[in-house]
């Protein structure tokens, strides 16, 4: 593993714990139309949604690679992204209903950014229960690869939703309407670097294990052939 | 991550899904444009109470951040013992054949 890591580790850390202080004790309380004191939700909700995007953008980038070179790298790195998008998504989708809660009356509602997310977030979902119970073959991982990419074509759509269908999400950033307090904007920047760094993170971490679990493939393939290993170990 | 892990993950999502969907009854009154500005202390005339609502979604996003962190951790553990372990017999068992000498019809 790189020798950055660990600093690169610490400075997310750091930076989400301070994350967590400007949110919950700097930020002013919203008015109660916007949730009133669960607006604070919002902090890191926008910041996973965002990393939800980079998880799926680093798996369609590694399993564009891998269909076109075939190296481990790629496969590697597209399990990793694979991975921080349903991790993130997860966040979203149980942050997501706690502020509707408080802001809407209700838990959820079928509005087409929900409904999306909810899909796009199952598309991963199964990309990583193929990737996890179809084996390590060249064909599986051609398979996985093809539907993060078909997965990925949902992003936009969920992006999207709420301009082209006008549901009960809000748009808080957008030039036609809404913004934040200066003391919520400085917030939400601090939350998007660190969510930024720990994302890098764990891209790296696992995209580093999962090149380690395909060299001890290779390691246990060559000790069953000499003779060291049993098939069954 | 193993199998297992992802299974569990998988079933977890697809379960809190559904369960948050099944809530899903009313229309709220909300437009889809928001600006969030400070409350002047609306935020104490709560009925809902919000604090509640925040400490679980903190406390969601943490613990699912901590227990992925520690299941990778885990998983690096093993795997970095496994493979030193079976690189470090390979490499005993190819020097172990460099040494010995080579049979006779194969000179």
């Amino acid at each position: 593993m790189k020798h950055w890591v660990p600093a690169l580790a610490a400075l997310a850390f750091l930076s989400l714990g301070a994350t967590a202080w400007l949110a919950l004790d700097w930020a002013p309380v919203a008015q109660d139309s916007a949730g009133g004191l669960t607006q604070k939700i919002f902090y890191f909700h926008v910041p996973s949604a965002y990393v939800m995007y980079l998880g799926v953008f680093a798996c369609v980038l590694g399993s564009l690679g891998y269909l076109a070179q075939r190296r481990p790298g790629w496969d590697a790195l597209a399990q990793a992204g694979g991975e921080l998008a349903v991790l993130f998504s997860a966040i979203v989708l149980i942050s997501g209903p706690l502020w509707g809660r408080k802001a809407w009356g209700v838990f959820w509602v079928w509005d087409p950014r929900l409904t999306t997310t909810l899909l796009g977030s199952l598309l991963f979902v199964a990309y990583l229960v193929l990737r996890s119970s179809a084996g390590a073959g060249e064909a599986e991982k051609r398979f996985s690869a093809a539907l993060a990419i078909l997965g990925a074509a949902v992003m936009p759509v969920i992006h999207y939703s709420v301009q082209l269908w006008r549901g009960q999400h809000p748009t808080v950033i957008t030039s036609r309407g809404g913004g934040l307090a200066p003391e919520m904007g400085m917030t939400l920047g601090v939350a998007f670097a660190a969510f930024t760094l720990a994302a890098v993170v764990l891209l790296v971490v696992r995209a580093s294990l999962c090149l380690a679990q395909a060299r001890l493939e290779t390691a246990r393939t060559d000790a069953i052939a000499l003779g060291l290993l049993e098939e069954s170990e | 991550m193993n199998r297992h892990s992802v299974r569990a993950l998988g079933a977890l999502v697809l379960v809190l899904s559904l369960g948050v969907c099944a809530t899903a009854q009313e229309r709220p009154p909300q437009g889809p444009s928001m600006a969030f500005q400070p409350g002047l202390g609306e935020g104490a005339r709560e009925r809902i109470p919000g604090g509640r609502l925040v400490v679980g979604a903190y406390a969601a996003a943490l613990a699912l951040l901590g227990v992925y962190v520690a299941v990778v951790a885990r998983k690096a553990s093993q795997l970095g013992d496994e493979l030193t372990r079976l690189e470090d017999d390979l490499e005993r068992h190819r020097a172990r054949q460099e040494e010995a000498p080579a049979p006779e019809g194969k000179k």
